[in-house]
Order: structure tokens, then C-alpha cells, then sequence
């Protein structure tokens, strides 16, 4: 008995029993087309029956308030005569007080009471929300006021939500800290020129409040952005963004360069014979990558094409890739959104297989194929590191120290901008700031777990939004 | 019939997540659902009947599968895997294919009954195995998965799913 024995015991279904299945599945189809027909007239019926309902109730409750108002112009002129007359009355005889409910308090309470009653007849004052007195667009006075934004705005409704604007891998880490009780987030993805040039733009509702960048700001930008501003640029480094290639401790895989490893990932690369054309990613084999490769088929096991760490693999590696193509860096500037899509789209073919991130899994699955290499967060390469070759893109290996100097090329650092006269203005953005800044967020078991970010040093704790004059550069 | 290893999708790998071509799903699928129930079940009726529920589910919930979740074959083996347990379950006894010698007398060709036979004879000896190692005798013999299928569907690692292969086909040559 062997393998071809057990196989010739399956048999192809019979032609009857296949047609038949079909039939019902059709038949299923249908019916289902039909039931779906009847939900969506059931839940148009319910829109159409719900806005005549609410629009009836509003014409109603309408008309009560006119004649509320209407009655409470009359209890306010019955009041004032009221007062008037009970005045009158109490100075001669309270006995005789009759009338409004307010005379006939006096009565018993003297004419002391008759101003209060007055009073309580006047349409009732706006109660500022929730003793919030910051009004949209209104400074609040000194450089101590964060404290005030803070515990105030926790408690209003936001006006409008706050404009986030910078790397997909750093708005990722922006999103999932939000916590409840904080204005919803505007997220855009910017290149790190565009955002600080927008940064630096004149105040309005277009300029983003926050950018979270994987560079610092230049000199050279930072006296721009003053020129434009009157106020100070704070800055803050919030965490490193790190991927890391490794395959099966035993494969030879040769030590990666960027550019090689975008070639062999990208979905569409420069055409060889034409650079200015680009190409579905042909490539199969590393030799075909580089000539001095092996023959090997290249098999990369990754995150999904929509997860954080493939964002993170976009701009940290595959980026650095790109770029060296002198016809996709020129779409930076020309056609940033095409260049983005050049550089940071995964082939959707075999050749780049989207798995779990889990330890096991990663490590079975490069046991099992040694061409294989797996795209990692550090924190999963570090925990499996025995398991596993050490990183393999060239240059140093990934390590804390590494990457907390700049060393390693598959990491970047993450920086986060705004402006004082923002935290003036925009609502919401301090209690922002502190909760991004905090320990819950950038410590080793904050928001950064089941990311493609690295937390700081110990020693660079705690966080905090400063002028950048005051770092070193 | 030959091995059916290239159980890759091919036809899926053409198609976007939205898109699925069923009658090309069905025309692939199809013989190895049924014969994963052929591996698993005794009766040619409970055989039948599952691997309709199966594609039936499939067909109902089709709007819900994510390819960038798991391959097409891993979703629906994982529905054909559920049904089977439920059904096991629910009979209250753990077979395999001990009574697929009824099988035999609903085919009249003579290679037809040679391979029922073999198959009832199998059923009778894998009786003894595991369940686990009887349910992945029909995933890779019946369903035609190669292991790292097997892997992903259930949770076992590539190689020790290989391992347990190995060592139930040695059993089952051994008494053969």
C-alpha cells in the first residue's frame, strides 16, 4: 500500500448527484435573491414610515412650542401683574392676594419672595455645556491652560475632530490610541514634506493639528515654518517603526538589499528594457532578481497587504527600494500618489503568501520551505530569534541598540509635531497629546504590542512635546 | 484517478476577493468534498447528503469569505470539517468507513466495486486509529490537501502532520 494506492480509492462524484446539487444551489440562489428583495422593501418601508412618523412629530411638537411659548407670555404677564398687585396687596392686606400661583406663594412667604418668583418665569438661560466656557476658536489665556483644556474638553462635545496627518504606520499607532472621551481623529496620509509644509501653513481648518513623521523637521524647515508662524513648533519622538526579514535558521538565503527585496515583492516593478514603464512583477526566482543569486523560487510569507506591519514594510523597506529607481523618485514630487501605489503594493500572487503573525506558525512554515523568508515585526522576531537566521536585510543585524541608533535600515524613527498656538485653539488636542504620549501608549505593553512599532529606551521616558532647538540634532 | 495535489486554486488565484467563478469552484471542489465524506462516512446517502450541506452553507455565507483571510479550499474544507464533526456527533459513534462496504453493492462496474471493496477494507482497518489520525487519512487521500492544507485546517504543524501520515499508512501497509 502506498500513496497512489489510497488516491485510486477516491471517485468522481456521480453526474446525476452533481447535477442535482447544482439545481439546488441554483434554486437556493434564487430564493435567496427573493428574501433579500423582501428585506430591502421591508427596510425601505421602515425608512419611509419612520421619516413620515419623525416629520409629523416634529410639525406637532412644533405647535406645542408655539403655544407653550404663546402660554408662557401670558403666565409671564399674569406674573408681572402679579407682583405688582401682591406687592400692593401685601403692603395693605395679604389676605387678599389672589390669583397667579406666584401671588398666592407671597401669601405665605412674604414680598421678599416675590422677585424670585418673577424671576423663575423668565425663559430659562442657556446652561453653558457642562460649565465648559471655551468657545470655539476662543484662546484660552497662559501657557497653563493645557490643564484646563484638558479637563474641560474631556467633558464637551467636539466641534469638529482633530486633523492627523502623516505615515500610515504612525497614524496606525494614532488610531488605536484613542481612547473614549477624546474628539474623533481626521487621519491623512502625507508624505513626511508634505506634511510638515502643511504644518507650517497659515492657521485654518485645512492644516492639520498633529503630524506624526518618520523624520525630524529640518533646520531649514523649521526657520520656513517660523516664518510663517508666530508661534513654536513642538516635537516629540514617539517610537521606531521596525520590519524584519528572516527566514529558517538553516536556509542559505543570501543577506537582502531593499531595492531586492522590493524587486522580488512589489506588484509592479520598472520594466528592464524600459524603466520609464512599469511591469508586473515577473520575477520568481531570485536569480531573476539579481544575477548573482541562486536559482531559488522566491516564497515570502507576510502580513496581509491591509494590515499595519505591511504599511510599515511599505514605507520603512520597500520605499527605500523604490527610490533607487530614479523614474519612480521622480513621481515623488510629480505624482506622490502613484509613486505610494509603485511602492508600497504587494504582488497578489503566489509568490508572496499573507499568514498569521504568530510564532508557531511563522517559524513551522519556514521549517517547512527553506527558500522561504518571512516579513516580521521586531517584537515577533525577537521573541522567536532562536528559531530563526538573523535579519537579512544587509547592513547590521536588528537589535534594540540597532535600531535605537539608526543603524539597522529596515527601522525608522517616529516623530510627532504640532504647534503651541494649536493647543490654544484646537480642542481636544492636548488630552490628545498626553494620551499619546503617555506610558499606557509607548510602553513595551502598551498600544505598540501586535505592531510594526518599537518602543523607546527606559531612559528616553518620559515623553514629552518640546521646542526643537532643545534636541540635539 | 490521479493524485489530486494541486489543490493551490488555481482558478481562485485569477479571481479578486469579490469575485468568485462558482461554477469553476464547483467543477474543482466538488469531487474533493465528496470524496472527503467518501473517507469519513459510511453510507453513500450521508456521503451525498453532507457534501450538499456543504456546499450549500458555502453558497448562503459566500458574501462573508474573505479571501485575504484563508484560501477558498481551506474555507470550505473548514464547513465540510464542522459538518462532518456534527454529524459524527450526532450518530454517537465514531466511524470512519466501517459500513462503506454498502457502498459496494450501488456500483455494478467490476474497477467500481474493486475500489469499493478496497475502500471497505481500509474502513475496516483504519477502525482502530485514532480519530485524528482517520480524519487526516481523508483529507489527504480523500480531500486530496497536501499537508500544509492539512496544517492550516487543522492546527497541527506541517510536519507533524507528514509525521502521523507516515506512521498511520505504515499501520494500515502492515495488516493490509
Amino acid at each position: 500500500m502506498n500513496d497512489d494506492f489510497l488516491y485510486r480509492l477516491r471517485k468522481e462524484p456521480s453526474q446525476a448527484f452533481a447535477a442535482r446539487l447544482k439545481l439546488r444551489l441554483k434554486l437556493q440562489a434564487s430564493q435567496s435573491e427573493r428574501r433579500r428583495s423582501i428585506v430591502r422593501a421591508l427596510i425601505l418601508s421602515f425608512l419611509v414610515g419612520g421619516s413620515a412618523l419623525a416629520a409629523t412629530l416634529w410639525v406637532v411638537e412644533g405647535m406645542g412650542l408655539r403655544e407653550m411659548r404663546a402660554s408662557m407670555g401670558q403666565a409671564k404677564d399674569s406674573t408681572i401683574q402679579a407682583s405688582g398687585t401682591t406687592r400692593q396687596s401685601a403692603a395693605d392686606s395679604p389676605v387678599h392676594a389672589t390669583g397667579s400661583p406666584f401671588a398666592r406663594s407671597l401669601d405665605s412667604h412674604g414680598a421678599a419672595r416675590i422677585a424670585d418668583a418673577s424671576i423663575t418665569t423668565q425663559p430659562p438661560t442657556q446652561p453653558a455645556s457642562n460649565g465648559v466656557d471655551i468657545q470655539e476658536g476662543a484662546p484660552i489665556n497662559g501657557s497653563g491652560s493645557r490643564a484646563e483644556i484638558v479637563g474641560s474638553s474631556r467633558n464637551s462635545v467636539f466641534p469638529r475632530p482633530l486633523h492627523v496627518m502623516g505615515s500610515a504606520t504612525a497614524l496606525q499607532l494614532a488610531h488605536t490610541a484613542q481612547p473614549k472621551g477624546l474628539p474623533a481623529l481626521q487621519m491623512d496620509i502625507e508624505y513626511d514634506d508634505e506634511a510638515f509644509r502643511r504644518l507650517c501653513e497659515r492657521f485654518g481648518d485645512d492644516t492639520p493639528d498633529v503630524i506624526v513623521t518618520t523624520r525630524r523637521m529640518t533646520r531649514e524647515e523649521l526657520s520656513r515654518c517660523k516664518q510663517m508662524r508666530d508661534n513654536a513648533i513642538l516635537e516629540a519622538k514617539i517610537a521606531y517603526a521596525a520590519v524584519v526579514i528572516a527566514a529558517a535558521p538553516t536556509a542559505s538565503i543570501p543577506r537582502l538589499t531593499p531595492q531586492h527585496l522590493y524587486l522580488a515583492i512589489a506588484k509592479q516593478i520598472p520594466d528592464r528594457a524600459n524603466p520609464e514603464r512599469f511591469i508586473p512583477n515577473p520575477n520568481l526566482s531570485w536569480h531573476q532578481v539579481h544575477p548573482g543569486y541562486e536559482q531559488r523560487s522566491i516564497t515570502v510569507f507576510g502580513p496581509a497587504p491591509d494590515s499595519s506591519l505591511a504599511r510599515a514594510l511599505g514605507e520603512v523597506v520597500m520605499e527605500q527600494g523604490c527610490n533607487t529607481f530614479p523614474t519612480i523618485n521622480a513621481l515623488k514630487t510629480v505624482d506622490p500618489e502613484r509613486h505610494r501605489r509603485l511602492c508600497h503594493e504587494i504582488r497578489d500572487d503566489s509568490v508572496y503568501v499573507p499568514i498569521a503573525e504568530s510564532h508557531v506558525f511563522i517559524t513551522q512554515q519556514l521549517w517547512a520551505d527553506p527558500n522561504a523568508i518571512a516579513v516580521l515585526s521586531f517584537a515577533l522576531f525577537h521573541e522567536c530569534r532562536e528559531e530563526l537566521s538573523s535579519s537579512l536585510l544587509t547592513g547590521e543585524t536588528a537589535t534594540r541598540v540597532t535600531i535605537g541608533s539608526g543603524a539597522y535600515s529596515g527601522s525608522t524613527p517616529l516623530y510627532v509635531y504640532s504647534s503651541e498656538q494649536r493647543l490654544k485653539y484646537a480642542r481636544g488636542l492636548s488630552s490628545f497629546l498626553d494620551d499619546l504620549l503617555s506610558a499606557r501608549t509607548i510602553s513595551p505593553r502598551g498600544y505598540f504590542v501586535g505592531t510594526a512599532l518599537v518602543p523607546l529606551d527606559e531612559s528616553q521616558h518620559p515623553v514629552r512635546m518640546q521646542q526643537p532647538e532643545q534636541f540635539e540634532d | 484517478m490521479s493524485s489530486p495535489q494541486a489543490s493551490a486554486d488555481p482558478t481562485l488565484q485569477r479571481l479578486s476577493a469579490t469575485q468568485v467563478d462558482w461554477d469553476a469552484v464547483y467543477m474543482e471542489q466538488l469531487p474533493r468534498i465528496y470524496n472527503y465524506f467518501r473517507f469519513r462516512l459510511s453510507t453513500e446517502l450521508e456521503v451525498e447528503e453532507l457534501t450538499s450541506a456543504t456546499f450549500e452553507k458555502a453558497w448562503r455565507a459566500r458574501e462573508s469569505y474573505r479571501r485575504d483571510l484563508a484560501a477558498f479550499s481551506t474555507w470550505l474544507f473548514s464547513i465540510a470539517q464542522n459538518l462532518a464533526i456534527d454529524h459524527l456527533r450526532q450518530r454517537r459513534r465514531h466511524v470512519s468507513l466501517d459500513a462503506a462496504g454498502e457502498v459496494v453493492a450501488e456500483v455494478t462496474p467490476e474497477s467500481e466495486a474493486q475500489r469499493a471493496s478496497d475502500l471497505a477494507r481500509l474502513a475496516h482497518l483504519t477502525k482502530d486509529l485514532p480519530e485524528r489520525d482517520r480524519e487526516l487519512i481523508a483529507l489527504k487521500y480523500g480531500a486530496g490537501l497536501n499537508n500544509r492544507e492539512i496544517a492550516r485546517l487543522t492546527g497541527l504543524s506541517e510536519s507533524n502532520v507528514g509525521t502521523i501520515l507516515h506512521r498511520s499508512v505504515q499501520a494500515l501497509r502492515s495488516q493490509w
